[in-house]
């Protein structure tokens, strides 16, 4: 599995972000709502783990195939870029 | 009765103020409340959640217009967690939901004052001016339509400017057919059709705030003078005034239209013969209701009075020559409570914290 | 020892904009419906493929009931006639024929499903501006109800009695004042005196005779006064052409019209709480007719309804299948289905409702429902607050059954197998999916050109 290509974040000093999905974006102003698997993969992210380790983590925590878990996580990769979060 | 928890709407006191925050702010008037204020709202930016100190717990709840089923399951939803006793709806547009609920909510134990079916019927934009023709109330000429071509009649039967109208909300003066048209088009965009257009009448501004009970008695009036108006004709500063044609008048009307609960007369006096003419009623307690507090005649708390089942006598009449003045301003609040909202949909309040704030 | 992981949610993240509905409580689009009738909507699809249209022969009885009920308890002669065009799927027909309902048709292709079904004809009301002198013949022979729309077809009506040497009983469509959009063209109009011509006209050569009358106000119809109205004009048109010509009404026809739980588009409340119940058009109906009729001296003559919309709409639901999910340029969140905007004319008049028909989890976002039909203008719906779906979810479309099925063609795709599910909990097929054979079987390509 390649990893992902992202613009990382300095997510100490730049987001809030709540145990509820709340993201303040300290740059932007932009706020937004992640569910339980998006924030799960934020903060991963946030702790520069890579592709695999972080669809691995999913798959261990949540009832989920591993192509699936993939799928997703690419989409929401693809997702957050575009909203400028990553 | 002050150990109840009363549930209010319409927080927004933006450009188009609602009046649930001065619903609120009447209440607590009368000396501490021991019960829960509870602030029901349709959106995180809805001003008045953030005015401290007069909402104890703020919830989210869905639209109107995403059926009254989501209304009731959210409220029975927030009611598992914080008892209702009283709710107060101070929109229009909610008016519809809350009275097709309300046998679930009054065996919910929530107690609700509203009107009844037929009487919002009459009283809507659409037919109110037949009631008024029946019962010899003066009113103007009033069309209801449904495209341009109704506004071309209009035009020709009125002359200018016409006032054209949402069934709901909103009413704009055009002086022209093409301004007609683009109020027509901005209205039923947002509120749907039909539109109702109406001739102008001249003359000064008065309405009348009042409540009857569950029996249909008058129980409170504050008439109000509009001292000043913002662009869309929302009274800005008002003063009580007691003039007994009016309040006579406005007898006359609840009285036939057997009107339960809160309500707004809004007239004209028309300059041409000095006659009030009835402009529209609105099925709930104006954003200036404060006032009804500083003249006396605190028209929201004497609403919980009767809702919580105590036996109110009519009020006597408010004291005239107090002026409102409204007021906007700037709060500042923690992302907290922006985050609490958008999540849970719901913000508790620590009030002892918030002094600090 | 093995850890219970925890129930899985496709991942999203979803950008605050201004007016982003704050949906606290369950979002109803996000709670799936699983079953219709208690059928499992997933067997359905698995069995007969998707899209899928799905009848519910429950709701239909009911409604019919529901209607019946609410005439006959405020009015001695009541008979519904269904207004074929809303639906002339034969299995429908066939169920409100089982329950008494007479056949309204406004066309010979109508006329011809009413007699394949086997309704008798005098149980079948004969409408429409378009009815050609073959046509006529058919349903004067077969004693069918007749409701002239205009002079040409009252004067092909007297060359049939002529020819058959008999006088023709015929009802006379009006058209009134009633509310908006006039229906005008239809009849003739009662205000400016045309409809009395029109009868006097008819009763000249005494070769026809006006039995009955017949309006139709327009369709959804929600505002119970304008049937108040239309009660009060019949009466007092019948006491005019009583007095006057002498004329007996054997019928008076209130056409169709009545209101269903969907919502139009122009309008802000959702129609479950602005549509009027049966009842309450009964009650704006039938009290007025009975009083001011029984003050003419006269019977109360049956009354004929046509109902369409309000007997099928809500008996019948389209589940659909998502084929991809796209994020727009925009930033608004799409979805393509299976079924396209051919399946569901409608929706230019309906804020459908749309919901998801298995778990797709609770946070939901303003999504656009588009087609299949590789054309721009296929959407569906705009800024449905739906979960998030992958390829392979199907949603169900609510309340389809009035004019879809009818006004559906074959753009680029088949239409779609038709399932019942019976009353008893059984599920037939009631119309296959087409193929290219069915399709292609009307055309010819000229002998030169075949390859
Ligand atoms: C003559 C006639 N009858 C009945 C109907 C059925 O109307 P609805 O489906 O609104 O009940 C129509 C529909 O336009 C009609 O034209």
């Amino acid at each position: 599995m390649e990893n992902y290509e992202i613009n990382q974040r300095n997510f100490e000093e730049e987001f809030t972000i709540s145990p509820n999905g709340f993201l303040f974006d300290h740059v932007s102003g932009l706020t937004y709502t992640l569910n339980k698997t998006g924030l799960f993969i934020l903060r991963r992210i946030g702790e520069k783990k890579n592709a695999s380790e972080i669809v691995m983590e999913i798959t261990e925590k949540f009832e989920v195939s591993q192509e699936r878990a993939n799928v997703d996580f690419q989409e929401f990769l693809v997702q957050a870029k575009e909203f400028g979060v990553l | 009765m002050k150990n109840l928890n009363v549930a209010i709407t319409g927080l927004h006191a933006a450009d188009s103020p609602a009046p649930g925050v001065p619903v609120a702010r009447s209440i607590l008037h009368e000396g501490k409340w021991e019960g829960k204020i509870i602030g029901l709202g349709y959106d995180s930016f809805d001003t008045g959640i953030y005015d401290k100190g007069l909402f104890d717990e703020i919830y989210l709840i869905p639209y109107p217009s995403e059926g009254e089923f989501n209304v009731l399951a959210r409220i029975r939803q927030i009611h598992q967690k914080t008892k209702i006793d009283v709710l107060i709806p101070t929109l229009d547009a909610e008016l519809n939901s809350f009275m097709r609920i309300r046998p679930e909510l009054e065996e919910m134990g929530i107690k609700v004052l509203l009107p009844n079916d037929s009487s919002l019927k009459m009283r809507s934009k659409a037919v109110l001016s037949n009631f008024c023709e029946k019962y010899d109330i003066p009113f103007p000429r009033t069309k209801v339509i449904f495209d341009y071509a109704g506004i071309s009649q209009a035009i020709e039967d009125f002359g200018f400017p016409i006032v054209v109208k949402g069934s709901f909300y909103d009413a704009y003066i055009a002086y022209s057919y093409n301004e007609a048209v683009i109020y027509f088009n901005k209205i039923s965009s947002v509120w749907g059709l039909p539109i109702v257009v109406q001739e102008m009448i001249k003359g000064e501004e008065y309405d009348v705030c009042c409540l009857s009970d569950f029996h249909g008695k008058v129980i409170g009036k504050v008439p109000m003078r509009k001292l000043r108006l913002t662009p869309k004709g929302k009274a800005w500063a008002g003063v009580t005034i007691l003039d007994k044609e009016l309040l006579e008048l406005s007898d006359k009307i609840l009285e036939r239209i057997h009107w339960n609960g809160p309500c707004e007369l809004e007239f004209l006096k028309n300059e041409k013969n000095g006659k009030y003419y009835l402009i529209e009623i609105n099925p709930r307690f104006p954003a200036w209701i404060y006032l009804s507090a500083g003249a006396g005649t605190n028209l929201p708390y004497t609403a919980v009075r009767i809702i919580s089942g105590e036996h109110v006598e009519p009020l006597a009449p408010c004291k005239s020559g107090v002026i409102f003045v409204r007021h906007a301003t700037d709060m500042i609040c923690p992302l907290d409570y922006l985050e609490s909202l958008t999540t849970k949909g719901e913000l508790i309040f620590n009030k002892s914290e918030e002094k600090e704030l | 020892m093995t850890v219970q992981k925890e129930y899985y949610e496709k991942p999203i993240i979803v950008r605050h904009t201004v007016g982003l509905t704050n949906k606290f409580g369950r979002n109803p689009a996000s709670t799936p419906m699983k079953m219709i009738d208690g059928y499992q909507i997933s067997k359905l699809i698995e069995n007969f493929g998707s899209p899928l249209y799905v009848v519910s022969e429950a709701t239909l009885k009911r409604k019919y009931k529901d209607l019946k009920r609410a005439f006959e308890s405020r009015y001695p002669n009541v008979q519904i006639s269904y207004s074929f065009k809303t639906n002339y799927l034969s299995g429908i027909c066939a169920v409100l024929q089982n329950e008494g309902a007479f056949a309204e048709v406004v066309s010979i292709f109508e006329y011809e499903i009413a007699q394949r079904l086997n309704f008798k004809g005098d149980k079948i009301i004969f409408n429409g501006p378009d009815k050609s002198k073959s046509s006529l013949e058919l349903a004067v022979a077969n004693k069918s109800v007749i409701n002239v729309d205009s002079f040409e077809e009252i004067y092909l009506l007297e060359e049939i009695a002529k020819e058959r040497n008999e006088e023709i009983e015929i009802g006379v469509r009006l058209n009134m004042e009633l509310n908006y959009p006039p229906w005008s063209r239809f009849g003739f109009n009662y205000e400016n005196g045309q409809a009395y011509e029109a009868i006097k006209r008819a009763e000249l050569n005494g070769l026809l005779k006006v039995v009955g009358l017949m309006v139709h106000a327009g369709t959804y119809v929600d505002d119970v006064q304008v049937y108040q109205k239309m009660a009060l004009k019949y009466v007092e048109f019948y006491r005019i052409i009583h007095e006057r010509l002498g004329i007996t009404l054997k019928y008076l026809d209130i056409g169709g019209g009545f209101a269903t739980i969907n919502t139009l588009h122009q309008s802000w409340l959702p129609a479950t709480q602005t549509c009027p119940g049966f009842d309450d058009y009964a009650e704006a109906i039938c009290p007025i007719l009975l009083n001011g009729i029984t003050q003419l001296g006269v019977n109360p003559p049956k009354l004929f309804m046509e109902p369409g919309r309000a007997l099928v709409d809500e008996a019948m639901h389209l589940i659909t299948s998502v084929i991809s999910t796209k994020r727009l340029s925009t930033g608004e969140k799409g979805i393509v289905v299976d079924a396209g905007i051919n399946l569901l004319s409608s929706n230019q008049w309906y804020r459908y409702e749309m919901q998801v028909t298995q778990e797709c989890g609770t946070m939901v976002e303003n999504t656009n429902v588009y087609g299949n039909l590789c054309m721009n203008i296929d959407i569906l719906r705009n800024a449905v607050p739906l979960p998030s779906l992958r390829r392979g979810d199907s949603i169900i479309i609510k309340n389809v059954g009035a004019y879809n099925f009818s006004q559906s063609l074959q753009f680029i795709q088949f239409r779609p197998a038709i399932v019942m599910i019976r009353f008893d909990g059984k599920v037939e097929l009631i119309r296959k999916r087409e193929d290219t054979n069915y399709l292609l079987q009307l055309e010819s390509v000229p002998q030169d050109l075949k390859k």
